[in-house]
């Protein structure tokens, strides 16, 4: 590492999740342009080792820290990043949303005394170069520009799946690649992570074309077993309403909006669902049909097609046409 | 039936509740504010686990002085004590600040067995204060646990005490009966400011905060309704030729 200046740089830190590999590319653009705007270049720290070839990433002569966890302790890698931010001095700290690097950051931000922003969507500067972060913030229904302050530099949370990624004509090109490796210390580990639940539908799985979301609309258990009939017949993914989820109906897991998963299906079929902003922010579909018996739910004001019905008749009737084919 | 053993020491458990302040302004009693979903999944948790242990639940948080209505439901719902870090230097916290914060409060209450908090608040949704709490304290951290896990696999057999817990799942408070709603007119919510927790106010509220509202702007994710039905067949023909 002596080689290199790793001194002012920007840091972007991942590798605890198996999509992180996906979305560095996705981020390089916008990392670059801030590091253009701030003269600086941007240093990858990857733990748990990128498992494909590095040349893939689109990161413009930039550097990679490739680090080998094996078995070392979350408190090992705390130290470890601790260490190396401590001696380099970054211009800005970036993590890629997971349970690790939320706990992670959360660790560090006191330990730097450096301040933390969740869920960040989008880094922007001003005139001076001084960069803030956007993060929505949904109790206001609003997205918020944060900037840092008693901090020479601050930290952000990248919620991956709504970042606002920008488009990049540059080449792929050969990076500076540092491998290092992490032991395990003979201290005691003050940190327990449970197992991590899997998520049922991943932005890496196939998308099928078509979700269809249940609401409170279907409000028990057979109407929901013929929604999700309806959905195998359609070959659809299914998502649900926080409330529908809360009331045993369906899976958790398939929660859509701020505490649950965001759906880039071409086409969003939403059967009797409100309309609440916590949820609408998950579905960014090409296409979205609302179907609600009330006409001035707050769901037709997302909607591309607003279908006044009741949602569990349009149900029947698709099941009915498409059991006849 | 309890299996309460009366000889058993008595455990402290701290559960941090986030108030959420809820849309309704009721002119004059201020505004109406509620437990955070996921703060609630802790605080039944530590309910649950005082049913079958001699245990005291002091439940605290930090807010404007309309806030301790959210405590007063804990108190209703079988805490013991109520803790409101209200103070004009508290004012403009971010997580840095307001970790720091109620930890000063936390060490007060020492000894305890266990802190308890949410993952995250519904308002908020930023979710590591727990995490920094325990930074703040040094002390261990405890999260990811599944739906399955009782706070009797940590408070019993874990040894390292007393460590933070932090819980992802939420739970709706239920509705209150008269029961609770006289409970709730009776409960005592003790205030504490800087001073009294010992705190330094250069870390507290705005002054300690490291980060900065900059700028709100409300989401606009509106569309246009291109097309607007409401006979059934006619929308199945819709949905059929989108699919």
């Amino acid at each position: 590492m002596r080689n290199l200046e790793l001194k002012n740089c920007i840091w972007l830190i991942c590798g605890w999740d198996k999509n992180d590999q996906k979305y560095i590319d996705l981020l390089m653009p916008s990392f670059n342009e801030l590091a253009k705007k701030l003269s600086c270049k941007v240093i990858v720290l990857f733990m748990n080792q990128y498992k494909t070839c590095l040349d893939d990433i689109r990161a413009m002569g930039q550097i990679v820290i490739n680090t080998e966890v094996s078995d070392a302790s979350i408190d090992d890698q705390i130290e470890y990043i601790n260490g190396l931010l401590n001696i380099h001095e970054p211009l800005g700290v970036f993590f890629i949303k997971s349970v690790y690097s939320q706990v992670v950051a959360a660790k560090l931000s006191i330990m730097l005394k450096k301040g933390l922003v969740a869920e960040c969507i989008d880094v922007i500067y001003d005139e001076f170069c001084n960069y803030k972060v956007i993060r929505t913030s949904l109790s206001h229904g609003a997205f918020v520009t944060i900037g840092f302050k008693n901090c020479e530099y601050g930290m952000a949370i990248i919620r991956p799946e709504l970042f606002n990624y920008k488009e990049s004509e540059d080449e792929f090109a050969k990076l500076h690649i540092i491998n290092e490796r992490i032991c395990r210390s003979e201290k005691n580990n003050s940190i327990t992570i449970f197992g991590k639940e899997e998520k049922i539908y991943t932005e890496t799985n196939k998308l099928r074309k078509v979700i269809l979301i249940a609401g409170m609309g279907l409000d028990n258990r057979e109407k929901i077993e013929k929604f999700c009939y309806l959905a195998e017949l359609i070959n659809a993914d299914i998502g649900c309403s926080r409330a529908v989820a809360e009331n045993g109906l369906l899976d958790k897991r398939i929660i859509v909006g701020q505490s649950g998963r965001v759906i880039k299906h071409d086409i969003c079929i939403t059967f009797g669902v409100s309309g609440a902003i916590q949820h609408i922010c998950g579905i960014k579909s090409k296409c979205v049909i609302a179907i609600n018996t009330d006409e001035n739910a707050d769901i037709f004001n997302y909607a591309d097609y607003k279908m006044i019905s009741d949602a569990n008749l349009i149900i029947d009737k698709l099941i009915s046409i498409l059991d006849r084919k | 039936m309890s299996n309460m053993n009366d000889e058993e020491d008595e455990k402290r458990i701290v559960v941090c509740i986030k108030p959420i302040k809820i849309d309704k302004k009721n002119s004059s009693k201020g505004y109406e504010y509620d437990i955070s979903p996921y703060d609630f999944y802790a605080l039944f948790q530590a309910l649950q686990y005082k049913k079958t242990h001699k245990t005291q639940i002091i439940c605290i948080a930090m807010g404007p002085k309309d806030s301790c209505k959210a405590l007063e439901k804990c108190v209703a719902l079988g805490a013991d004590e109520a803790i409101l870090l209200n103070d004009s230097g508290f004012i403009g916290a971010d997580t840095f600040s307001t970790s720091y914060t109620l930890s000063k409060a936390i060490a007060m209450l020492y000894p305890i067995n266990c802190i308890l908090a949410g993952r995250k608040s519904l308002d908020g949704e930023t979710g590591y204060v727990g995490v920094e709490i325990s930074e703040w304290l040094d002390i261990p951290l405890i999260m990811e646990l599944s739906e399955e896990f009782r706070l009797n696999h940590i408070i019993d057999d874990y040894h390292e005490i007393p460590c933070v817990v932090v819980f992802s799942h939420y739970k709706d408070r239920p509705a209150f009966g008269l029961f609770e709603l006289k409970k709730i007119k009776n409960a005592r919510v003790q205030n504490l400011c800087s001073e009294q927790i010992k705190a330094n106010l250069n870390l507290c509220g705005f002054k300690g905060a490291m980060t900065v509202v900059n700028d709100i702007i409300p989401i606009d994710m509106k569309r246009e309704s291109s097309m607007s039905c409401c006979a059934v067949d006619e929308i199945c023909t819709i949905i059929m030729d989108k699919i």
